[in-house]
């Protein structure tokens, strides 16, 4: 089974209520979005504008298989100055 | 070189050559607001011997919580305009080009050629990816710092190095702020540390010093007072990397 430890910056945070947390069973990008957003429809808005990196290049959420152990980071968009 | 930089000059490794190099340097900071005020303030401290300050907008009373830079007195006047006049009283050897303008396809073809460095400070997506875009592929470094709410976020591209800011987000058209910036709100003081990080950074690639934050990003979150980075791979499919020839140095 594999397991994916996902860290959750700015926004993310706030709305998830925690900086990290990791996920068994995690099979692809899209599963973890998926199961994340059946918490609250407010972190599927939220999750649906943010960019995710797996072990730090940015992945669509797809099905593709995640790698066992990757690290997600879940980064809400901003371009305040 | 006057004694204005005796405490650059006191710093392990710097020497008189890197203080040349700034001085010889010509810096573009696009957009003088909350991260533009520290930005400008710390590179024309530290000598940087041309600054063009790009702004299109005028100050107003809701700018005055954060854009440090800027008093009660200066409300309705162009930000580009009053920055400009700052930081050249905090410098007066140096020289510095006020733009009341907007970064876009018609500005950019007038922007100087000599240009070594370009920081981003603005406030819009559209804005980073056309910038970013343009500096990449005329060989310019490019430091860019990004504010929303309590988190704030820092990362230097180099022309043929490091993961840039489409890398990071994706696509232009397929990117939204969250939340937006203007109904955000944005916590003051993180403009000062974003923006101070920005400084160190544009000045370490003017110099040679130091690690640059390339193929990192720093994050700040002041919220809890984390401050982390984190390690960015260029997108294979990223568009504003299709022409860099990249290294991948994270």
């Amino acid at each position: 089974m594999t397991e994916a430890h996902i860290r959750y910056f700015a926004a993310a945070r706030q709305a998830l209520r925690r900086s990290e947390e990791s996920l068994s069973g995690a099979d692809s990008l899209a599963d973890i979005v998926k199961r994340l957003s059946t918490r609250d429809p407010a972190i599927a808005r939220l999750l649906s504008h943010c960019s995710f990196l797996v072990d730090g290049t940015r992945r669509e959420p797809d099905h593709a298989p995640l790698p066992d152990g990757a690290v997600v980071d879940v980064l809400p968009p901003f371009a305040g100055g | 070189m006057a004694s204005r930089y005796q405490r650059h000059l006191s710093l392990p490794g710097f020497t008189p050559r890197h203080q040349e190099r700034l001085d010889a340097a010509h810096v573009l900071v696009v957009g003088a607001g909350g991260l533009g005020a520290p930005v400008l303030t710390y590179l024309a401290g530290a000598g940087v011997g041309e600054l063009t300050v790009m702004d299109d907008d005028q100050i107003d009373e809701t700018n005055l919580q954060r854009q440090v830079l800027f008093t009660v007195a200066d409300i309705g006047r162009p930000k580009a305009v009053v920055a400009a006049e700052r930081v050249q009283a905090l410098n007066p050897d140096i020289t510095v080009h006020p733009l009341t303008t907007r970064f876009s396809p018609t500005t950019q073809s007038q922007m100087s050629d000599d240009l070594n460095l370009v920081v981003d400070c603005s406030d819009n997506l559209p804005t980073r990816y056309l910038l970013e875009s343009w500096a990449l592929n005329a060989d310019v470094p490019y430091v860019w710092a990004a504010i929303g709410q309590y988190a704030g976020r820092c990362s230097v591209v180099l022309p043929h190095v490091g993961a840039c800011f489409e890398c990071v987000y994706g696509p232009a058209e397929r990117v939204a702020e969250w939340p937006n910036g203007a109904q955000g709100g944005v916590f003051g003081p993180v403009c000062g540390v974003v923006g101070a990080l920005a400084a160190a950074e544009a000045i370490k690639v003017l110099t040679g010093l130091g690690q640059p934050l390339v193929g990192r990003m720093a994050m700040v979150d002041a919220w809890s007072g984390d401050l982390t980075q984190i390690v960015i791979h260029p997108d294979p499919y990223c568009r504003t990397c299709q022409d860099r020839h990249l290294t991948d140095l994270a």
